[in-house]
């Protein structure tokens, strides 16, 4: 019998940890899933480690796993900023990063795996479904670091291209929990929507403020004035509360998605959990990805980064995030990107039949032409393929 | 708010000018995952120069006269792949004109930005040449706008300033350098003259319509 060790690097604590918490969860599933299964001679014993949002402990706790515990293959990190900071480690010691979560792009390490979105797959088709259902006059709020710098810079550049406009962009720190003057410039400006790329706790409570201002202001019900969001998931949903209702979001996995895998999940993770739970892309990513590992380690039957990756491009997985290969190409996975708008508390799929999409973290083939025609025709759908409106 | 549009090298083709090695070969991976085609010589490789986008050169190795062009005349951006950092090379790497670089060991991030930032100092560099070409040659122009001025100073019986502020309005309105319009006009007694009558109708109109 083979010992893996790996290391769990979450923050289950700070702005961030019910990610941080639901990703380990389904780590930790993963892990359960592998060491109870006979037919596989591994058994996984995890370093967990939480750093409990700081970027300093990040670092240090990889510096010390990679030299001193025999680990080649970490689990973790939420933000792009604790991500960056621990890559050259991570890469000096040719180990490996499983990266859960959506992120930026703009990105392609040999020692990382991409199991989260980038911008093709996550604001891209987001904005395809959005712009022409309700306009393209934004007003963009983010949490200043890179994530919300970069995500609203490419939401203006889609904007731009379908001759859209951005009527107000704002950052605020990851603690900020103050945003009247907000309210009071969206009502002044009026935007069609709001890109929200908050995170965390921020993120919270500037929808609970906007969904109590919007008691006053009807203009601001999620009816009128739709918020959008490309990192919300179920794990977020209750610390929302009711001001998540009506919300839209998107991700490569949503508790909703009509599938076989994901029911085994939702069942396997309530008879672990004691009940049923909910479960977000982060879990469902954290789960297949140590069985990915798991299986490549034993077929290989080598640790080793390389061979793995060359596993995991050469094999397909059935997940709950679909029938998934690794694309040597970027290192990232093709994703399914589901939209989904908050419903009671849980976001409900608008299109099960939405296709995989190749990752392409340079935006390289994005083509700012075709993104505008496919806005148009879009908008011509649903205004029922009239060209003239009557106006009485 | 000025958008910064997402730099695109898809369709683009480099040379890197190095010997073959695993950081040449990530390099490549790289540049492939950009959408560029690219292709390694060696360093003394400098026969059938091939036409590409961009190069990366090897500056550890690099030497005098190994591009078809005279050294800091690059006609395509070149990025330089920095491992010694002795003057000596640093110095070679200057004169070469590079627009940006990449510290060796090559690994796979630093790639996209190099070349980001060496297609702007590029192009950056390329307006400003034009821009000191197009001042150079405008001051090799001032003696015939000083004998043009003193001509139109003495058909017309008019000050120095009153010639100029002419010529200068003429040359706005015919959207020309004041001394492309000099060295239409200089030492053509007649034309000038007929140039300046038809400037003063022009004002006495405007005038009429105020």
């Amino acid at each position: 019998m083979t010992t893996l060790n790996i290391g769990l690097l979450f923050s289950t604590t700070g702005t961030y940890q019910a990610i941080g918490k639901d990703a380990l969860n389904g780590v930790l599933l993963g892990i359960n899933q592998v060491n109870h299964n006979a037919s596989l001679a591994l058994q996984i014993e995890p370093h967990i480690q939480n750093p409990g949002g700081s970027i300093e402990q990040y670092l240090a706790m990889t510096d010390a796993m990679l030299k001193h515990s025999n680990i080649q293959h970490i689990f973790g990190t939420i933000t792009s900023i604790a991500r960056k900071e621990v890559l050259p480690i991570v890469e000096k010691h040719d180990a490996m990063l499983w990266y859960l979560c959506p992120y930026e792009g703009f990105e392609c390490s040999e020692n990382v795996i991409y199991y989260g979105a980038c911008p093709n797959q996550h604001i891209v088709p987001l904005f395809e479904y959005v712009l022409p259902k309700y306009g393209n006059k934004a007003h963009l709020i983010g949490t200043n670091y890179i994530w919300g710098w970069e995500t609203n810079r490419i939401a203006r550049e889609l904007l731009m291209a379908c001759g859209g406009e951005v009527l107000s962009e704002k950052y605020y720190a990851f603690e900020e929990f103050e945003f009247s003057r907000q309210i009071s410039e969206i009502l002044e400006k009026k935007p069609d929507f709001i890109l929200n790329n908050l995170v965390g706790s921020s993120s919270y409570a500037f929808l609970q403020t906007l969904a109590k201002a919007a008691l006053q202001y009807p203009e601001l019900s999620r009816g009128k004035l739709p918020v959008l969001s490309c990192n919300v998931t179920e794990c977020e949903i209750d610390k929302i509360g009711q001001a998540a209702q009506g919300m839209y979001t998107t991700a490569s996995y949503f508790q909703d998605v009509d599938s076989k895998e994901n029911q085994q999940l939702q069942d396997l993770a309530a008879s672990y959990f004691g009940n049923p739970i909910k479960i977000s892309s982060e879990f469902a990513a954290g789960y297949s990805s140590v069985l990915m590992l798991a299986e490549a380690v034993c077929e290989e039957r080598s640790s080793e980064p390389e061979m793995v990756k060359e596993y995991l491009a050469n094999h397909s997985f059935n997940t709950a995030l679909g029938q998934l290969t690794l694309d040597p190409k970027t290192n990232h996975f093709p994703l399914t990107p589901y939209i989904a708008r908050v419903d009671q508390g849980q976001p409900l799929v608008i299109d099960q039949n939405v296709k995989q999409v190749i990752a392409d973290p340079y935006l390289v083939n994005f083509n700012a032409h075709e993104f505008a025609v496919k806005i148009a025709h879009g908008r011509r759908k649903m205004l029922g393929n009239s060209f003239l409106k009557v106006i009485k | 708010m000025k958008t910064n549009i997402t730099p695109n090298f898809r369709g683009w083709n480099a040379l890197i000018l190095h010997r073959k090695h695993v950081g040449e070969c990530k390099l490549a991976q790289q540049l492939s995952r950009l959408g560029i085609k690219s292709e390694c010589r060696g360093i003394n490789a400098v026969m059938n120069f091939p036409q590409v986008d961009v190069i990366f050169v090897d500056v550890d190795e690099g030497i005098d006269e190994m591009f078809p062009w005279l050294a800091g005349d690059a006609t395509i951006p070149l990025i330089g792949l920095l491992g010694s950092e002795a003057p000596g090379r640093l110095a070679w790497a200057l004169s070469q004109g590079i627009s940006s670089h990449i510290l060796k060991p090559i690994s796979h991030s630093g790639v996209f930005s190099a070349l980001t930032i060496a297609q702007h100092n590029y192009q950056y560099r390329l307006n400003n040449l034009q821009e000191i070409a197009n001042l150079q040659q405008r001051i090799k122009l001032r003696p015939v706008v000083l004998r043009c001025i003193l001509q139109l100073m003495d058909l017309a019986n008019i000050d120095d300033s009153r010639a100029f502020m002419a010529m200068r309005a003429i040359a706005m309105q015919k959207r020309i350098s004041i001394e492309e319009l000099c060295v239409s006009y200089v030492d053509d007694s007649a034309s000038l003259m007929q140039l300046y009558q038809s400037h003063l109708r022009g004002d006495l109109y405007s005038r009429v319509l105020k």
